[in-house]
């Protein structure tokens, strides 16, 4: 399984059928064709939405005004929100094309594209998540959304 | 920075993304287009019927004249001779010159080209009068004869009922047994001299009317009914592939009721893989013919079905013979098994360059190691089905059936076996 | 540190203090600690009381901070504290709270020819003045009643207190038209010079003093039952400044006098004293506190040759109406420009700021300012200590005339709170108290983590003001 495919793999959510598709799985033959797969892409433009939503709030809007926890929700929305669309469409215009290889095409639908734009977005929650916990220590104004930063506790603690 | 470094890495990958799917939009517009009409799977053959005139080769056309087939002939007027007339005038079409034609029984006798003299006219008196022993049938003398005067250049057809003589034999079975390893010593012969042979057998029906002798060559007057007869041609491989293609089963005037065919060829099954679906449990596919973290079903079943295309063996030994599970071995690091369940369907999608899906499945353990399925040159099931052991009397029963036929079969097939092997081909595959 | 020892008598003297102490809070340099001592008879003056409290506040805030080389933190930065052992800084007058004048000078215990005398030289009214609420402009029972203070254990301890390298200094603050002021400055300053008793009378009576008297600035209105009245001002006035110039300029006795008026009068209500003697505090008092600040910043040497005499001037006078900044003197500004305006954006930002959540900024949870810390006694005194801050600066705009360098009570756009300055400001950016907390919450360079919550929250604020200060005016 190449690196991309590892965060997709919890196929029984979403469906193997659509695993195999989207890996590019071609009845022509018989096996995936790397050409078709289309998880690096997924990956790179949820991680990009991640990041990009991540920068804006903590590092270019940086708000003094949006430092509470559920500022951070409605962020943490927002990258939910994009990364389902994403994830939907990815396969729904699949679908609508008739691109799905013949032998899974009954298997990938519109429930199908359904239940992997929300594996999608729990993924990219996932990623926001730890973003959060890594990278916000350098935030000027948000370090401390949606919670106090475990150092500033524990050195506070100290004192 | 990291901004100015990611937003071209992301475009870059989003353009992959977009050409992944344009990429599998371009590819099934091409093969849409691409799409050969008949034959659609089988690689590396042509089917141009001219090849029969191209190579200098000889067609010899055998009719077996014993006693027991003067109920098949009646001046033209039998489904016999309406349909081995139709089917020796489309082998001398495809041929494209004519054919040897010959009566046979102790002996060879010729008779000259001329198909309609030779079949449509034909009464039992014909056969009478041509000559030879035709009170019994040495059906081990027939092949022994007919290899005698076969090479890589002929393409035999021998026409006959082929039921055995024991006669008075005071072990019939015995008999029989005899028979088979006679024929096993002719095709071996044969094969030791000429590497190739190939076996086309087509079982049919006919009107008859007459005379039929039982295996104890007790003549039953005016016996009226359906009765079999077999159409045997014997001829390089490649031959089997055009004439099956020029000269199909839906060509004959009457139906073909079955068909088998035997092969020295072992073709390689090029293409083939383990397929994502259908399957039962789960499995991590590696590349085309492997898997590991193998897992059964809330069931306890584990299944998993592989693609391959067998086109050209499916032209050689025909669709039944490759749909028959029988003829399929399971060898799990080396040793034989059938504790896996076997299914063969044809495939269905057009895009695939699969003809057969054939799905394994079992409830018990899940091997590790090497995984081998194989195509047996096996008799055709029917053989045995249409084997009489006792043609005394002829009835709904067994009058469709021929008194020994199997044994016939068990000749040919243990020759090749010796010679050829047990298998045509074999799938491989990893399971860790 | 050496201390100045600075003496606020009367009405007057607890105003210029206040403003002292405003000066000294917004961090206006100071090279001396200072003590202050309050004379006033009338211990219920609420302008004094209103010193005394925010003197209180200062002293309670300053305590907890500390102010080594790594702390850049001006804000209260100049040490106050009052002489030991008294109480409130004020220096009690003894027996003038029970009593008029006549029974304070026993009167009936004189003999005939000592109370002819004293008929000649005191009114009737004089001595029957009740002298609880102060002299009511009446020198002369002053100067009777403050002669105790060369006796009083108030003045055993603050000789006490003195150096002894000499190098502490003396500062009285009077008006020169009142009682208490008027009659005080002149004793008291006797008093110092003439010391022979105390324990450190030489370094005492050799050391430096200097003085601000504080002519006319104001007015009260005409009431016939008041003993204060106004229109006597400018000649008691002329009397008062014949006197310095014999006995005060004349001799020496000072290093350094200020002048201090104003031709423009404010009318106050006429109160004899009291805690109604609230008066709105005055841009001369402003004034007269930079005296101060002048004297405690000039060196030694320049004290020597005499009496020197000083008078404040403006820039530009606006034809009578409300000052700015810009009105004043480059000295003026340069020394309170800057501090006065940090000061004002930290009070900005505490009244207005605050509550839209500043407790959840990184500024406050990076250096443990939770709850604990904004319901605690320092903050409250800040609080309070600022809301003093912004009443004064008011008082000032309100009276007249006014002095008016900020809008005091702006909350937006914040950064023109400063009148006659326009900000520098970015098209794109955080802007007014979303700046003032992405300012606080900067990564700040040398930033002493370890310093107590109170140290932290006035560096922090300091730093930031500074910062902003600088980026938004160019002063």
């Amino acid at each position: 399984m190449n690196f991309f495919d590892f965060f997709y793999r919890w196929k029984s959510f979403y469906g193997v059928q659509l695993y195999e598709h989207m890996k590019g799985y071609d009845d022509a033959l018989m096996d995936y064709n790397p050409d078709f797969n289309q998880f690096p892409s997924l990956f790179l433009w949820t991680i990009g939405i991640v990041v990009a939503v991540f920068v804006l709030y903590y590092y270019i809007i940086n708000s003094t005004r949006l430092v509470k926890w559920w500022h951070w929700l409605i962020s943490m929305a927002i990258v939910a929100g994009l990364t389902y669309w994403v994830g939907f469409r990815t396969v729904i215009v699949d679908v609508n094309n008739g691109t799905v290889t013949p032998s899974l095409q009954s298997y990938v639908g519109y429930n199908s594209a359904l239940m992997f734009g929300i594996y999608n977005m729990m993924l990219a929650m996932v990623f926001y998540f730890v973003f959060t916990l890594l990278f916000r220590r350098w935030s000027r104004n948000c370090k401390h959304s949606p919670w106090e930063l475990l150092t500033t506790k524990l050195n506070n603690r100290k004192k | 920075m990291m901004k100015k470094r990611i937003i071209p890495l992301f475009v870059c990958l989003i353009l992959i993304g977009c050409n992944a799917k344009s990429n599998r939009q371009a590819a099934n517009q091409q093969r849409a287009n691409d799409i050969p009409e008949i034959p659609m799977k089988t690689p590396g053959m042509s089917y141009d019927g001219s090849q029969g005139a191209v190579d200098s080769f000889r067609v010899n056309v055998y009719l077996e004249n014993s006693g027991s087939m003067n109920g098949y002939v009646d001046a033209g007027k039998t489904d016999f001779q309406h349909n081995v007339f139709n089917y020796l005038d489309d082998v001398e079409q495809w041929f494209g010159s004519q054919l040897n034609l010959f009566f046979i029984n102790s002996k060879i006798i010729p008779k000259g080209n001329i198909l309609d003299d030779f079949i449509n006219k034909l009464t039992p008196k014909d056969f009478k009068n041509a000559g030879g022993n035709t009170s019994t049938t040495d059906i081990a003398d027939l092949f022994k004869q007919i290899l005698e005067q076969s090479n890589d250049s002929t393409v035999s057809i021998l026409i006959s009922d082929f039921i055995f003589s024991p006669g008075t034999q005071n072990n019939p079975e015995a008999y029989l047994g005899e028979q088979q390893v006679k024929i096993k010593r002719a095709f071996e012969q044969y094969l030791n001299k000429n590497s190739e042979l190939a076996v086309m057998v087509y079982q049919l029906y006919s009107n008859f009317k007459g005379i039929y002798y039982d295996y104890l060559n007790t003549p039953h007057h005016n016996y009226e009914g359906q009765r079999p007869y077999y159409i045997w041609v014997i001829c390089h491989p490649l031959k089997v592939a055009s004439m099956r293609v020029a000269i199909p089963e839906s060509s004959f005037l009457n139906r073909v009721e079955n068909y088998w065919s035997i092969t020295s060829f072992s073709p390689t099954i090029e293409n083939y893989a383990i397929l994502p679906n259908p399957k039962k449990g789960s499995f991590n596919k590696l590349g085309k013919d492997g898997m590991n973290k193998m897992r059964k079903d809330a069931q306890g079943e584990f299944m998993f079905t592989i693609g391959a295309n067998l086109g050209l063996l499916d032209l050689l030994l025909g669709e039944k013979y490759l749909l028959d599970t029988d003829n399929y071995a399971r060898i799990i690091n080396k040793q034989t098994t059938d504790e896996w369940y076997i299914s063969v369907v044809p495939n269905s999608i057009p895009t695939s360059p699969a003809t057969h899906n054939i799905s394994l499945s079992t409830k018990g353990s899940l091997p590790k190691g090497d995984f081998e399925l194989a195509i047996c040159r096996k008799k055709p099931k029917w053989a045995d089905d249409f084997t009489d052991m006792d043609d005394r009397s002829l009835n709904e029963s067994n009058q469709m059936k021929t008194y020994g036929l199997h044994y016939v079969f068990d000749g040919v097939v243990q020759a090749y076996s010796a010679k050829c092997g047990n298998y045509y081909s074999s799938m491989n595959f990893k399971m860790n | 540190m050496s201390k100045l020892y600075v003496f606020g008598i009367g009405g007057t003297g607890s105003r210029v203090l206040k403003s002292l102490v405003m000066l000294l809070a917004s961090g206006v340099k100071c090279n001396m600690d200072i003590v202050p001592v309050i004379i006033d008879p009338d211990d219920s003056a609420a302008d004094m009381t209103r010193t005394v409290e925010l003197m209180k506040k200062y002293m309670v805030i300053r305590s907890n901070l500390k102010f080594a080389e790594s702390n850049q933190n001006r804000f209260f930065k100049t040490g106050i504290q009052p002489v030991e052992n008294m109480k409130d800084f004020i220096f009690t007058l003894e027996n003038t709270h029970d009593g008029k004048f006549r029974d304070f000078i026993k009167m009936d215990q004189l003999d005939d020819s000592t109370k002819a005398l004293v008929n000649m030289l005191f009114s009737e009214r004089n001595l029957d003045s009740d002298m609880k609420v102060g002299f009511k402009g009446n020198p002369n029972i002053g100067s009777v009643v403050l002669n105790q203070f060369a006796d009083s254990q108030e003045y055993k301890d603050f000789a006490n207190g003195f150096a002894d390298d000499g190098k502490d200094r003396i500062f009285i603050i009077s008006s020169i038209f009142g009682g208490t002021g008027a009659s005080g400055f002149p004793l008291l300053l006797k008093t110092i010079r003439n010391d022979k008793k105390s324990q450190k009378w030489k370094v005492i009576s050799e050391c430096k003093i200097g003085a601000v008297t504080v002519l006319p600035y104001f007015g009260v209105t005409q009431d016939d039952n008041s003993e204060v009245d106004s229109s006597t001002f400018i000649s008691k006035t002329k009397s008062a400044l014949a006197y310095y110039d014999s006995n005060i300029s004349g001799n020496n006795s000072l290093n350094a006098l200020y002048y201090i008026g104003d031709s423009v009068t404010a009318s106050y209500s006429n109160c004899e004293g009291g805690s109604g003697q609230k008066n709105d505090a005055h841009f001369i008092e402003l004034c007269s506190a930079l005296a101060v600040l002048d004297f405690a910043n000039t060196p030694e040497e320049l004290l020597d040759d005499g009496t020197k005499h000083f008078e404040y001037g403006l820039k530009d006078d606006n034809e009578g109406r409300e000052l700015t900044f810009k009105n004043l003197g480059e000295k003026t500004k340069k020394s309170i420009m800057v501090p006065l305006t940090q000061f004002v954006l930290m009070n900005r930002y505490l009244n207005n700021g605050f509550e839209k959540g500043g407790q959840s900024q990184t500024w406050a949870k990076d250096n443990q300012l939770d709850d604990s810390f904004f319901s605690g006694h320092f903050f409250e005194q800040v609080q309070s200590f600022h809301e003093d801050f912004h009443q004064w600066l008011k008082e000032m705009a309100r009276n007249k005339r006014a002095f008016m360098p900020f809008d005091a009570d702006k909350v937006n756009p914040l950064f023109e709170i400063v009148n006659g300055y326009k900000p520098k400001s970015k098209w794109l950016g955080k802007k007014n108290y979303d700046l003032f907390d992405d300012t606080l919450n900067s990564n700040w360079k040398g930033w002493n983590g370890a310093a107590s919550r109170e140290q932290k929250f006035m560096e922090l604020f300091f730093r930031a003001t500074e910062e902003l200060t600088n980026e938004k005016y160019n002063m």
